[in-house]
């Protein structure tokens, strides 16, 4: 750890940072919990996204029905908006473990309002971007060809294609922030759990939660597997979106058959995302800042004000350069 | 056992009782209610029909008067291909693209089912037994009402005894004789030869040449004789540095003129000037000088004299004629005149080896007169049969309105035209692969015609319908006592029945045909001095026949449609040729409408910009512009002929170049339909070309040299590449076990064998028979017809908001699917000068030995057979559509929307089209990629036969579609592992060179460069 000279913004996860607003765990416990009710602006919005879904889901068997034709391609050019989709929003999900893992391992203070935000945005992103790929082919229905599986005509998918590449890629990715997620999230199912009253949802996050009893050894085990993830999702970002740039930088097309198309395509990604992710999102020491639900202290002593405390200080990324960046 | 009667157990009746029923019960619902169909093995076949196994017949093509041989590949009972015959004299195995497009006539959607007849003021089906009695009863009462004497027959152009048959058939009505009409012949110029040398068209050896002149003869466009004359020509370009300079005069540089080694662009009409300095030169009586030639030409006085000179030169020479101007008789009396004087006659002309089939026919002038006679009600009764004078005459002519005056019209034709709309009853008849006839292809050779399959609709050949009408009356039935014509032609047939049927195999027997009487003179010619070109407007308008669609007779065939004009690329549409400065000056890009005004009317299309025609001149092509022609014809392009007034040439033929006209922006653009991506290589070196003098000297370019670390480029048996050793696998560590296919001691022997292909540019002349002869192979859908366009609004397929009824919409987004196409590549001339070059390179699938497309296919739908080709599995591709990003060639092409698929719109196959697929090759179904596969199903069939019959494949014994086709032999394909192919030698040849050497792909596909003839060049 380097030496840090006074910090340019106060870090409000720090315990240097006093927080009139919040009184103990369990005030904030309370007020997130109660954020979880399902209003009725929250069923309006589900109702306009099922709707959004269903146009999709119109617009996609009408394009199986009629063929690519319909999509509008002009050869030469084979590719265009499926592809350019799934390489966004990949990119985009780029965001979230670069907010919720790289932000990790920086000991940036700030990440803490959002960061369960952009991980589960991460995942539904990577979600999202696995289907375009299938969207884009002209015969959806035998995507799984791209996937080894053994079979009765013996014969594997071609492992030179980067395509193939982008399967175990993405899956990979997906699979890690999946469990990224999900492990973050099993102290917060556990206060869920402990507060829930209907004996079905109780079960359902008794079990989700894997009967977590907030004991000193499970925080423990679940700070390193938390630092393990963090620490993997970090090199995965920057693979991932390099084999994803590999789908371009490998075809002999002029002007993408270029060694910079990894770097080019992580950091655009990571710009992108990042700025998606972090806009509007300064801190505001003003505004209360309904932080995660985290159990990351020891259990709390009546009724005091405990420090928030996530690590200790440290390298912190300069605010300027993040200024820039967002 | 114990008779416990009150068991609780089942007793035995009880149990069979109900076995029986519930037996019965479960055969009976076994039983379908659906008709009952019996199976019959096919013990007893239909006639030399295996199932599965292709059947072939020689035949002979009818699609233009040059009768080429051809040889049908019948697939049970339906024709699926068309290919030259290897032993026919006139065509020697090549077969053009409207030849192979002929398969596309037999099987029209729009083809007459059976015969109709008007009533009511509508064409109604009506069926044989109704129509025939008909056609007797109306014979009958002109005869009676006197009218004998006024019957106009109007015939297609052909020889063969038809001809004959058909005189003598009028003749018995007391009919005058009939005309065989073409509109595209050139019959000023078969006049003059017959004046100059005795026969029409004399027998042209060009390989004997050192210097060949065109007067605007354009013999690469599919003009008369088109597939003998390239012949010709490609076989006298292929002698490289003692091959014929070639030099083109006129003022639009067509496809011949692009295979020129220069062009000469004179003022419209100035031919006969340039042709009097010419003779002057010689040694003739010509009348001009060059210093008045050049005046009137508007090309310089240098360029003239070099010409003289080099024509004075140049022993033994060939002079040709085919100017569309009125003065084109005069031209073409004076190009024989040259020839003459020049000693040229016995060496490249030979009058003694006349092609034959051009005897007798008449032009437009002719089809005027019938109108004129009509319209003063003198004729009593028209028959038309395989001509549609209502289309291909000038407006003024007045033919359409003249028929309206005609008691009763009668057509025969196959196909609903504009002629045929307006007849009274229609008598379809049998398309040539349906019916028998035979042909004097050259004289000395009888080029027989049989049917390949059975008819497939309820059609009766032209001579039986006759024969049927001749037998019904009594005067003239004991004239012609011939069941059917087949009897009339064995009994004319020297050997009769048995030996007809000999002749049938081999499709030729020596032997000439009694010629019909002499056709009836044509205008006075020489009398009145022709026309000079007239007219209001600051432009000459120069008409001319479509390279492809002729005078219109092929735009009824998708595939001809889909075929870009080898000169200017476009398809689907008329287009205006104009200069690039002229566009400049109208203020127009390619694609702006321009307005091009006559006297005698105004068409208006869109411009295309192109170097190879005057500043002063604009070209409209003929063909399109179709009112009723089929669904693929109607109502599209315009009828460059509404331009046109009736002027003629003096051989009774249109003059197509005769007035001046105002040209001008319409204000309207539609987007050009063509192929070209650009016309310049802008360097990239895919269609290279080399001088005489280099190639004398031995200089073959730079292009040469090696890259660093580059490999040997001889073709290796089985091997992808030799720098890709670890795409085998095994193969490439020598002590491994097991080596699979790929190994050359396999027993398949596949990877003994390397399928390559030389193609040879100086020998391909741009004509694009190749690319038909593809489609017709490999069942390529056509996409370019109105009903197939999408619309980026969706809806379903009878909603017409959604769909993009521009003829070639599909084409406007690139989506064509030809796997071979000619690109066409302009060098110099970038000042707008007439100093450029033309180069035409054939471009399909390279079959790369280290193919792009190859690694990046995620399932493996294409990979790298041991063979040597690159291999599409159709029913593997998933469309990722990624293999079509790396091939630098663009020469992999996707079904966007499912052209195959019968029950969608865009289903390229209308019925009956769809009996015309090869059922060799799969239709491919919607989302995968298709691409050249070199033919796979013939390789396949060939190793195939030769294993059964227990050998081993020979040398050259079969080849690619497109190799077939070409009547330039440009194209050679075979295993470029065994030196005994043909390939394997050209492969090797020193011109070799392969597109984009640099990217390292390793191209089964070798170019030759072409040899350029420049002016003052070692020759």
């Amino acid at each position: 750890m380097a030496t840090f000279a006074e910090p340019l913004r106060p870090n409000i996860a720090s315990s240097d940072v006093p927080l009139p607003g919040v009184r103990d765990y369990e005030q904030v416990d309370t007020e997130i919990t109660a954020t979880l009710k399902p209003t009725a602006g929250w069923f309006g919005a589900l109702g306009v996204a099922i709707l959004l879904f269903l146009v999709g889901a119109a617009a996609w068997i009408y394009q199986i029905y009629w063929g690519l034709g319909n999509a509008g391609y002009a050869p030469p050019v084979m590719w265009g908006v499926y592809i350019i989709t799934f390489v966004f929003w990949v990119g985009i999900g780029h965001a979230g473990t670069l907010i919720s893992a790289i932000l990790f391992l920086f000991r940036a203070g700030f990440r803490t309002t959002i960061y369960r935000c952009a991980e589960a945005m991460t995942v539904f992103a990577v979600m999202t971007a696995g289907l375009f790929p299938i969207i884009h082919i002209g015969r959806p229905w035998k995507f799984f060809w791209l996937i080894p599986y053994p079979n009765w005509r013996l014969i594997w998918p071609n492992f030179k294609s980067p395509l193939v590449w982008d399967v175990f890629a993405i899956s990979t990715y997906l699979t890690v922030s999946a469990t990224f997620l999900y492990v973050g999230l099993i102290p917060d199912i556990a206060v869920l759990r402990d507060r829930e009253t209907n004996p079905v949802r109780k079960r359902i996050l008794a079990v989700m939660s894997l009967g977590w009893r907030n004991s000193e050894p499970e925080w423990r085990h679940f700070t390193r597997m938390y630092l393990f993830l963090a620490a993997f999702s970090t090199p995965l970002v920057l693979s991932v979106h390099s084999v994803v740039s590999f789908d371009f930088a490998m075809a002999l097309t002029p002007g993408w058959h270029a060694t910079i198309f990894p770097p080019y395509f992580v950091a655009g990604a990571d710009l992108l995302g990042h700025r998606d992710g972090l806009h509007d999102h300064h801190p505001d020491p003003e505004v209360l800042q309904p932080a995660p639900l985290r159990h990351d202290q020891p259990p709390r002593r009546g009724g005091q004000a405990l420090p928030l405390h996530v690590d200790g200080g440290g390298v912190r990324v300069p605010d300027r350069v993040l200024d820039c960046l967002v | 056992m114990s008779q416990s009667t009150g068991s609780a157990g089942v007793k035995r009746r009880e149990f069979l009782k109900v076995l029986g029923a519930a037996g019965a019960a479960t055969t009976t619902i076994g039983c379908s209610q659906e008709k009952v169909e019996k199976l019959i093995p096919y013990l007893v076949s239909p006639d030399q029909t295996v199932p599965g196994v292709s059947t072939h017949y020689s035949t002979t093509c009818r699609e233009c008067a040059t009768a080429c041989g051809v040889v049908a590949e019948v697939r049970d009972g339906r024709a699926v291909k068309l290919e030259g015959n290897p032993d026919h004299p006139v065509n020697r195995g090549a077969l053009c693209a409207r030849g192979q497009a002929s398969l596309q006539g037999l099987y029209n959607p729009d083809r007459y089912r059976q015969p109709m007849v008007r009533e009511g003021g509508k064409l109604v089906p009506t069926t044989w037994d109704k129509a025939i009695p008909l056609l007797v009863q109306k014979v009958g009462e002109v005869r009676a009402q006197g009218g004998a004497g006024k019957v106009a027959f109007v015939d297609q152009h052909g020889s063969g005894t038809f001809g004959v048959f058909l005189d003598q058939w009028l003749g018995a009505f007391g009919f005058p004789a009939h005309l065989q009409y073409d509109s595209a012949a050139d019959l000023a110029v078969r006049t003059a030869n017959v004046a100059a040398y005795g026969v029409p068209m004399p027998g042209i050896d060009m390989a004997a040449a050192t210097l060949v002149i065109s007067l605007g003869a354009d013999f690469l466009d599919g003009r008369d004789a088109g597939v003998p004359m390239q012949l010709a020509f490609a076989d006298a370009r292929a002698k490289l540095q003692n091959a014929p300079r070639f030099i083109y005069i006129g003022p639009r540089r067509s496809l011949t003129g692009l295979n020129a080694d220069e062009w000469i662009a004179c003022t419209p009409g100035s031919e006969e000037v340039i042709a009097r300095a010419l003779l002057a030169a010689v040694g003739g009586t010509g009348g001009a000088t060059v210093a008045e030639a050049a005046a009137a030409s508007g090309v310089t006085e240098a360029t003239l004299q070099r010409l003289a000179d080099e024509l004075t030169a140049a022993r033994p020479s060939l002079v040709l004629s085919g100017v569309s101007t009125p003065n084109a008789g005069v031209v073409a009396t004076l190009a024989a005149s040259i020839n003459s004087a020049a000693g040229n006659v016995g060496t490249t002309i030979k009058p003694a080896e006349p092609m034959g089939g051009y005897h007798g026919a008449v032009g437009a002038e002719h089809m005027a007169a019938i109108a004129t006679a009509a319209e003063a009600g003198n004729v009593s009764l028209l028959f038309v049969r395989g001509a549609n004078p209502a289309y291909d005459t000038p407006k003024s002519v007045k033919f359409a309105e003249a028929m309206g005056k005609v008691a009763y019209k009668v057509s025969f034709s196959c196909y609903p035209d504009e002629t045929t709309a307006l007849c009274d009853l229609v008598l379809p008849s049998d398309h040539f692969l349906e019916s028998w006839g035979d042909a004097e292809a050259k004289p000395g050779v009888i080029s027989l015609q049989q049917p390949v399959m059975d008819r497939i609709f309820d059609t009766r050949a032209t001579a039986d319908v006759l024969l049927q009408v001749a037998q019904a009356d009594p005067a003239t039935a004991g004239q012609f006592p011939w069941k059917t014509y087949r009897d009339y032609l064995i009994s004319r047939f020297p050997g009769g029945a048995s030996a007809f049927s000999q002749a049938l195999v081999s499709g030729m027997v020596s032997g000439s045909i009694a010629a019909r009487a002499a056709a009836p003179a044509t205008s006075t010619p020489s009398a009145v001095p022709p026309a000079a070109i007239a007219g209001d407007g600051e432009y000459f308008l120069l008409v001319y026949p479509h390279a492809v669609l002729s005078t219109g007779a092929g735009a009824n065939k998708p595939w001809l449609q889909e075929l870009p004009d080898p000169v200017s690329k476009v398809l689907w549409q008329s287009w205006v040729e104009v200069h690039p400065a002229t566009a400049k000056k109208l203020g127009v890009v390619a694609g702006d409408h321009l307005t091009v005004q006559t006297a005698a009317g105004s068409i208006t299309a869109p411009a295309f910009v192109y170097l190879g025609i005057r500043q002063d001149t604009v070209a409209v092509a003929l063909g399109q512009g179709h009112s009723a022609y089929g669904r693929y014809a109607q109502n599209i392009g315009v009828n460059a002929l509404d331009a046109l007034g009736a002027t003629w040439n003096g051989a009774g033929a249109l003059a197509l170049t005769q007035t001046r006209a105002k040209v001008s922006r319409s204000g309207e653009r539609s987007d050009l339909v063509t192929t070209e991506g650009s016309a310049r290589q802008h360097g990239r070196g895919i269609a290279q070309a080399m001088t005489v003098a280099d190639l004398v000297a031995g200089r073959f370019g730079e292009e040469h040299h090696a890259f660093p670390g580059d490999a040997d480029h001889s073709f290796l048996p089985g091997l992808r590449s030799p720098v890709a050793a670890d795409a085998q696998g095994d193969l490439a560590d020598p002590t491994a076990k097991d080596q699979g296919m790929y190994d050359p001691k396999h027993w398949s022997g596949m990877a003994k064998r390397r399928w390559a292909m030389t193609i040879d540019l100086a020998r391909c002349t741009g004509c694009s028979a190749c690319v038909t002869a593809c489609y017709s192979e490999n069942n390529i859908p056509t996409v370019g017809a109105r009903w197939q366009g999408r619309s980026l609004r969706p809806g379903s397929a009878t909603d017409e908001g959604a769909w993009d009824t521009r003829p070639g919409a599909n084409i406007l987004k690139g989506r064509e699917m030809s796997w071979l196409r000619i690109e066409r590549y302009f060098e110099g001339g970038e000042d707008g000068s007439t100093d450029f070059e033309a180069r035409f390179v054939p471009m399909m699938c390279q079959h790369c030995g280290n193919a792009p497309c190859e690694p990046v296919c995620p399932v493996y739908a294409t990979y790298h057979s041991p063979d040597g080709l690159n291999v599409q599995v159709y029913n593997r591709c998933v469309g990722t559509r990624y293999c079509s990003n790396g091939c630098p060639y663009k020469v992999r092409y996707y079904n966007w929307h499912g052209f195959g698929e019968p029950d969608r719109r865009q289903y390229a196959f209308p019925e009956p089209l769809h009996l015309q697929l090869n059922p060799d090759v799969t239709v491919r179904g919607k989302g995968v990629m298709e691409k050249c596969t070199f033919c796979v199903q013939r390789i396949r069939d060939a190793e195939n036969l030769a294993k059964l019959q227990n050998r081993e494949l020979q040398p050259d014994e079969f080849t690619t579609a497109c190799a077939q086709a070409c009547p330039s032999k440009a194209i050679v394909f075979g295993d470029a592992a065994d030196e005994n192919w043909s390939v394997a030698k050209l492969a090797q040849d020193a011109r070799a060179y392969h597109v984009f050497e640099e990217l390292s792909t390793y191209t089964a596909v070798v170019y030759l460069k072409r040899v350029n003839h420049p002016a003052g060049g070692a020759n």
